[in-house]
Order: C-alpha cells, then structure tokens, then sequence
C-alpha cells in the first residue's frame, strides 16, 4: 500500500500545481537615490519545481533598466524539492522626483504571485551640489575621469560639418580586432555644448554577429573639444563576436530636441519684434547618427586546443565542493561547480560530468551571477547537480575540467578541480530516501544498472561437472583407446577368414578338421557311457579323415580310408596308418562290444581319447593339403 | 545393437575410477589471504598449488584474480588464459579474461567475429573435444566391428554406423581446429609497455610497442629473443624473452 501511494506521488509530482506554492519578493538596495546613481532590484521567486518562470516587469518609465544576472538555488528538505531564483535589476533614474516600481508578477500554473509597489525617492546628484540632470548637461560641469581603455577606434560624428557642433554622437571601440567570444566594450557618446529639451530618445546600433550586454550605468562627465565644453553622456556595452570576419557595428541614433534662441535682427525697425522676441528661444529636433564601425574578428588557434574545450573566451577560475562530506545511500549530495572571472560567462557550457556510476546524476540547475565593474562582464557561473550515492562507501567524485582561451596569453588554459570523497553509509531498510522519486520500487523499473565492473570473485568451491570429468578421463585414458581398434582390427581379420572359408570350401575342410575332431572328443569326454563316448571319438576321426581326404564322412571305412592315405598322402608314415587301423578297432570294438572292450568306465574313455588325440597329432604332422 | 552398449560400457570401464575422483579442496587460506587484500601471499599460494595439480582451471583463475588485483594485469591475462583453455564454458572465467584484456586494449571475441560465433567455437575444450572425438571413434570401430562379425545384425547397424562416422568427423575436425591454436605457442606480454623490435638485439630498432596484457604468438627464439606476433594487429618483431609470459 506504501509503494502504492509512493507511486501515485511520483506520478503526480512533475505535474504538482506550482503556482500553489510559487511565491515572489522584490527588494531595492535603496529608497532614495540621486539621480546619478544606481538602484539594485532583486527579484525572488520561489517555489516547489526546479524550472521557474521568469517575472513579468512592469513598464518602469522613470527607469532604464538593465539586467544583471540570474542566480538559481535548489535544496531538498524532508524529501522535498524546492527552488529559488534571484533576478537582479540595475535600476538607472531618469527623473528626479517619486518613482514607483509597480508590483511584479510571475505566474505558472494558472497561479499568480506578485509583489508590493516600492518608491523610490530620485534625488538631484549630491556633488556637486546643482548638477544638472543626466541628459540636460550643464557646460561647466567638472570633467569625470574616464575609464582608460587601449587601442580604441572611433567613429567620428556624421554630418559634423561645422567644427564644433552643438551635439553629436560618437562611437568607438576599445580594441579593433578580437577573438571570438572575446569581450570588447562599445561606447556610445553623446555630447551635447548646448541645453536639451525633453530627455533624448537613443537607438542603439544594429549590432549583427555580436551577443551584447549592457554596462550600467550610464556615465557622465565633460569633455572639452575645438575649444568647447561639452558634456558628455556615455552608454557602454559589452560585445562577443560569434563568429569570424569582418564585422560591422551600425550606426548608433540620438533623437533629441535642443534649445535654439530666436534669430532676430536687433536693429529691426519693428519695434515689438525686437520686444517680444527677447529672451525666446525655439525647440529644435535633431537626429544624430555616429558612424558604423568595422571591425576583424579572428578565430581561435587550432593548436594547443584541449579536447574538451567548448568555446570560453575569458578568464577563469574552477572549483567544486560538495554541501556534506557523510552522507547514506539513497540520500541526495549537492555537487557544486563554480565558475569565476571574465568573459561570457552565459555562453559557457557546463564541463562535462565525469563517470560517476556510483551516482544517480540529476540534470544540473545553472545560475549565473554578472557584475559589470571595471568595463568587464565578470562574475560567477554556479552549476549545481543533485547526486545520489547509489552504493555505499567513500565514493570518489573524480575531478571536473573546463578549459578555455585566455586572449591576454594568447593560449588554452585547461582548469581541474580537486577530486572530492564522500563518505556513503547503508541506507537503513526500508527508508524512503530524500528524493523520493528513487524509490526502490522505482529503482527497481529502471533495471538493472552495472555501478561498478569489476573482477569476478575466486571460486571457492570447485565446480568441475561430471560431464567434464568424464570427458577428461576419457581424453587421458592413454592405452584404453587401443581396444576398440583392436576389436575392429579382430572383426575385419575374422570377416577376411570368412570370406577365404567360403572361396574353397575344401581347403576349409582340410583345416577345419582337426578342430572338428578336437571338439567332438571334448564331447565324448561329456557322455554319460562309454559306448557314446566311443561313438563321439569315432566319430570324430572318421570326420578327421574325411575332412584331410576331400571325402564324404558317411561311408568311410577303415579300409577305403587306408588306401586313400597312401594314395594322396604318400608322405604318411606306415606307423601312422597302423596306427589309425589300431585306434579305429579300439573305437569299434567298444562301440559294438562294450564288454568286450573292457572301456566301461572313465579311464579307459580317457586312455581311448589321449591314443585318439595322439594319432591326430601325428597325422596333423604328416598330412599336407 | 546391445552388443555395441555393452562395447561402449566395457571400453569405458577402465577409465570410471577417474571420474569418480572429487575436484580439488577448497583452499580457505587462499581464500582468507584474496579477503584481506593480501594478493602476493594469494599468488604464492595458488602457484605452489598448481605444481601439483596443473590443469586445475579454479586455480588458475584465482591466480588470475590475486596477479590482477596485485596489479600484474600481464601475468593475470596469461593465467585467465590458462583457465578459459582448460575450462571455456565458465562464465566467470570469461568475464575475468574479458576484463583484464579490455585493460590491455583487447577483448575476448576477436573485432570482426560474432560473439555467437566465437562462443560456439569455444563451448567446448580441448581435452573435452579430444575426448568426445575419441568417444566418437570408439562408438564407430565397435560399430563397424560389429557389422563386421554378425552378418544378421547387419541391416540394423548400418545407420549407427554411419551416424558415428559423422561425429567422429565433426568432433575429430572441430579437435584440430581448436587445437590447432591452443598447441601454438603463446604468450602475453609482461612488461609495462614492451619495445617489439625489428631483430633479436638491442641494435635493432624499435618497431613499435605493445602494452602489458597483449596476447602474442611466439614463432621461434634466438637466444634470449623471441620471434613474436601480435594477434589482434597482424604484426610481427622480436622481444626479449623476459617480457614474455608464456601460456
């Protein structure tokens, strides 16, 4: 039921209604500021989502506004997610008098949040004391230093045909040629010898191929030119060229209305032209342009560039740093990155996060923090990452670089932070994690996920499977293998044997026919009387001799067999023919005669045998086929 | 057909007191020395162990596992060798080589082979593959003993013994191939990073170098040199015999 409900909140929580806890502040530096001088708004948003809205700023006419960075927090509390973001406003007055800054809005999910009204107090400029406004100069105001830039081009004024104009506009450069992404700083000049009428309308220079940033505030003080005192307003910017080439900066535009006394003829006879016509002076609208400026823009040096390089130009500095040194699994790590210098910080890309499989990795919440002292973009980039220690132990997070260009050395500069351990216990059974979406029932969604590859471990049980000892002993069986061949060996020898019996059956015969004969003694040695074992012994003589004479068994008589011996067996000695005569009276004698033969018992079927076995031995000699 | 089981039985009769035979003991001291971290007592252990019992593949691969995490991943790669020759089946014995090659610029399955391939090639060893070739020869020498000497059993042994004809070609092929590359003479390197020269002498140059863990193939020695190619590469040099860890 727990994970069930633990469920549904995942489900629902990207979809939380955010405006219901979405909150918004605004806070000024200052209630009272003189005219010359600065106010810092700080915009607050919180709420319950990582990405909040941005304000809606109200149209701030006693104003010129300019943004001066942006800077995100995100914290985790009980399992909770929650996010702050400070949007930073300079606030430049126009006026003297109250201005109000009207509430500011920020709405997400249909909620709205606003803020209370603040007033501001704009005050003339406290020295000196009856300084004029900004945009009305008074020509006998004290110079202000400027700030010392090198190698700078200008744009002369346009149509400033007469040699000392009353207004005109002015542009340069602080350097006429840059890397890309480089900072270089525009200023727009705005001199004016001669009282205005209304505030001047300023339209910035088309600026194609560059990425600006504005440099409150706006700065004012006297310069002398051909003679004359001019007071001047300058309006700087920084630029970062995005891309190489020639590039042009347009022309910037100045509207204004300046006091122009009446020409009149001071001998006119007209006597109430000359008196009403003292003293008046007339509005006049000018339409001031500086000239464009060019510029060359060089690309970066392909030799030396790290790998990881992503196009920072600058000057900067790394750290990280982890908000808890101890923490258990499932519990969540703030990992911050902190970017510090000069240079486009905005345009700098996160550095690339190490492999960290020890870690869930949450997508990281940038924040941005722009100073603009000394004409440079400086400040801090954070970039904060949520990780969660999957596995317990001190888990290393290794370090984090970033390199960039550092146009003063004119080389790559690569930075790395140190590495950083935490210190990971156990998570205790059964605890819902600080961020809850990484529950185990959700973890367990995910599959499997292989932390770390390392080595198997030892086997500590031998695990050799009777299938493989079997076959080893089959394979180091050494001499065994020699009996199937052997029995394969002995079966063709055999059908060969075969095979020759069955090509001559009289050769065969021949033989044969001692083995016949044995066999049939053994037999008579088995009888149960003497008469059958003297039949059986008979037998296998007159078998024997039929076999060595090429003649039929039946019908064979001692005689015939006599006279066949020494007719194809010359070779046969006379012994051996008595001999078969002998043994052949003996067998008949005790087939027919029993009693007389004197062979009723064992030994004398023995004694008949071995003078049986005897004779065949002989004739075995004797006989050739 | 009853005569070719009780062939087989027979035949294999001599040999069931071998099979009977239980695997090594487990070694708990090994054990105990691997746990604590103490991997060179580990590596002396298993290789005074191995004098006696060689062909053991569990202590080959816990050799493997102590010369790895004692930080000699060469002399680690040629016993994970050692263990997946004797023993191809064995998943942690493949999963330990695959590492310790993958550390050497390598990988188990060759670039341009399929693993499935490979896998199958190498699901059985070599002894294994000898023995089912002989288990093979066996059955068909019976059987065509058989045939040969009962005339009436004929028509019925025929196809078995064709059949065992087959196999015994099949396994008896597949034995040669896989011996053919377990009986060349192989090595990994030891060394750091081996300078692989183009002769046997230091006054040769350097051709190129190879990192600690590259399995190599030793041709021929002059001297204290070997004549050696790089698998993987396709390249051949010479290096001292010392950098070498025969398998």
């Amino acid at each position: 039921m727990r994970s069930w409900c633990l469920l549904l909140a995942l489900a629902l929580w990207p979809a939380a209604p955010a405006g219901a806890q979405l909150s918004i502040s605004a806070q000024a530096n200052k209630t009272q500021v003189p005219l010359d001088d600065q106010v810092v708004l700080a915009v607050t948003i919180t709420g319950i989502q990582s990405s909040l809205p941005d304000p809606q700023l109200p149209t701030l006419q006693n104003f010129s506004v300019y943004s001066s960075g942006r800077n995100q927090s995100i914290s985790f509390v009980n399992g909770q997610i929650s996010s702050s973001v400070i949007h930073t406003f300079v606030l430049i007055p126009r006026v003297v008098g109250t201005a109000i800054i009207p509430s500011i809005t920020v709405s997400a999910g249909g909620a709205t949040a606003r803020t209370e009204p603040i007033v501001i107090q704009v005050v003339h400029q406290a020295e000196p004391a009856g300084q004029a406004p900004a945009v009305q100069a008074h020509p006998t105001q004290t110079p202000t230093p400027r700030p010392a830039v090198t190698s700078r081009q200008t744009a002369r004024p346009s149509g400033s045909a007469a040699a000392a104009p009353d207004v005109f506009v002015t542009m340069e450069l602080d350097k006429s040629k840059a890397f890309v992404n480089e900072q270089m700083t525009l200023s727009v000049q705005f001199h004016t010898a001669v009282s205005l009428l209304g505030n001047p309308q300023y339209v910035p220079p088309q600026l194609e191929g560059f990425l600006a940033e504005d440099m409150p505030p706006l700065r004012h003080y006297n310069e002398t030119r051909n003679g004359r005192n001019y007071f001047v307003t300058e309006i700087k910017t920084a630029l970062f060229p995005l891309r190489t080439g020639r590039l042009t900066i347009g022309t910037a535009t100045v509207h204004c209305q300046v006091q122009q006394q009446t020409n009149v003829d001071p001998f006119s006879p007209d006597f109430f032209e000359r008196f009403f016509s003292q003293g008046l002076m007339t509005a006049q609208t000018r339409t001031l342009s500086s000239q464009p400026l060019r510029l060359e823009v060089t690309a970066l040096p392909d030799a030396g560039k790290p790998i990881d390089f992503s196009g920072a130009v600058g000057h900067f500095s790394l750290a990280a740093a982890t908000d808890k040194s101890r923490t258990k699994v499932g519990d969540a790590v703030n990992l911050t990155l902190t970017i510090q210098g000069t240079g486009n910080l905005k345009a700098i890309a996160e550095p690339a996060m190490p492999s960290l499989p020890s870690w869930r990795v949450f997508d990281p919440v940038t924040s941005v923090n722009l100073q603009k002292k000394g004409d440079l973009v400086q400040g801090s980039k954070i970039i904060r990452t949520v990780l969660v220690p999957r596995v317990s132990g001190d888990l290393a997070i290794p370090p984090v670089s970033l390199s960039y260009f550092d146009p003063t050395r004119n080389d790559y500069v690569r930075l790395r932070t140190q590495p950083l351990t935490v210190s990971v216990a156990p998570g205790e059974p059964n605890a819902v994690p600080t961020i809850g979406y990484i529950a185990p029932s959700a973890a367990s969604a995910q599959g499997i996920i292989r932390v770390n590859e390392d080595l198997a471990f030892l086997k500590v049980r031998p695990r050799r499977t009777m299938f493989t000892r079997c076959l080893e002993a089959i394979a180091a069986a050494g001499l065994i293998h020699i009996l199937p061949f052997a029995f394969f060996l002995w079966a063709l020898a055999l059908n060969a044997y075969r095979g020759r019996l069955s090509a001559n059956p009289q050769g065969a015969r021949f033989r044969g026919a001692l083995k016949a004969a044995a066999a049939r003694i053994r037999q008579a040695h088995d009888a149960g009387d003497a008469q059958e074992a003297a039949a059986l012994m008979a037998e296998a003589l007159t078998g024997y001799l039929a076999g060595k004479l090429g003649e039929p068994t039946a019908g064979l008589t001692m005689r015939r067999a006599q006279e066949l011996l020494q007719k194809r067996q010359p070779q046969a000695s006379q012994e051996s023919i008595e001999l078969i005569r002998s043994v052949w009276e003996d067998l008949d004698l005790s087939r027919f005669a029993p009693a007389a033969a004197a062979t009723q018992n064992a030994e004398a079927v023995e004694t008949l045998s071995q003078k049986l076995l005897l004779l065949l031995e002989v004739l075995e000699k004797e006989l050739k086929r | 057909m009853n005569f070719a089981w009780l062939a087989v039985f027979l035949a294999l009769a001599p040999v069931l007191p071998a099979v009977a035979t239980p695997g090594p003991v487990t070694d708990p001291e090994g054990l105990r020395f691997y746990s604590q971290g103490n991997y060179q007592a580990a590596v002396q252990l298993y290789r005074q162990a191995l004098r006696g019992d060689p062909r053991n593949a569990d202590l080959h691969y816990n050799l493997g596992n102590a010369l790895f995490k004692s930080g000699q991943t060469g002399r680690a790669i040629s016993s994970f060798q050692r263990a997946f020759d004797i023993r191809p089946r064995d998943a942690d014995i493949r999963q330990n080589l695959d590492f310790a090659l993958r550390r050497a610029g390598e990988e188990l399955a060759p670039t341009g082979v399929p693993p499935l391939l490979f896998f199958t090639f190498h699901l059985l060893s070599e002894r294994e593959l000898a023995a089912l070739h002989w288990l093979a020869c066996w059955l068909l020498l019976v059987l065509a003993g058989l045939y040969l000497w009962k005339e009436s059993l004929r028509p019925r042994l025929l196809s078995g013994t064709l059949a065992a004809g087959v196999l015994w070609s099949a396994f008896g092929a597949w034995w040669l191939a896989v011996r053919s590359g377990v009986s060349q003479q192989r090595g990994v390197i030891v060394a750091t990073s081996a300078e692989i020269r183009s002769g046997p002498g230091e006054n040769f140059n350097v051709s190129f170098t190879a990192p600690e863990g590259r399995r190599l193939q030793i041709f021929s020695q002059e001297g204290d040199w070997l004549e050696i190619g790089v698998l993987k590469e396709g390249i051949k040099g010479w290096i001292p015999a010392a950098a070498i860890d025969p398998i």
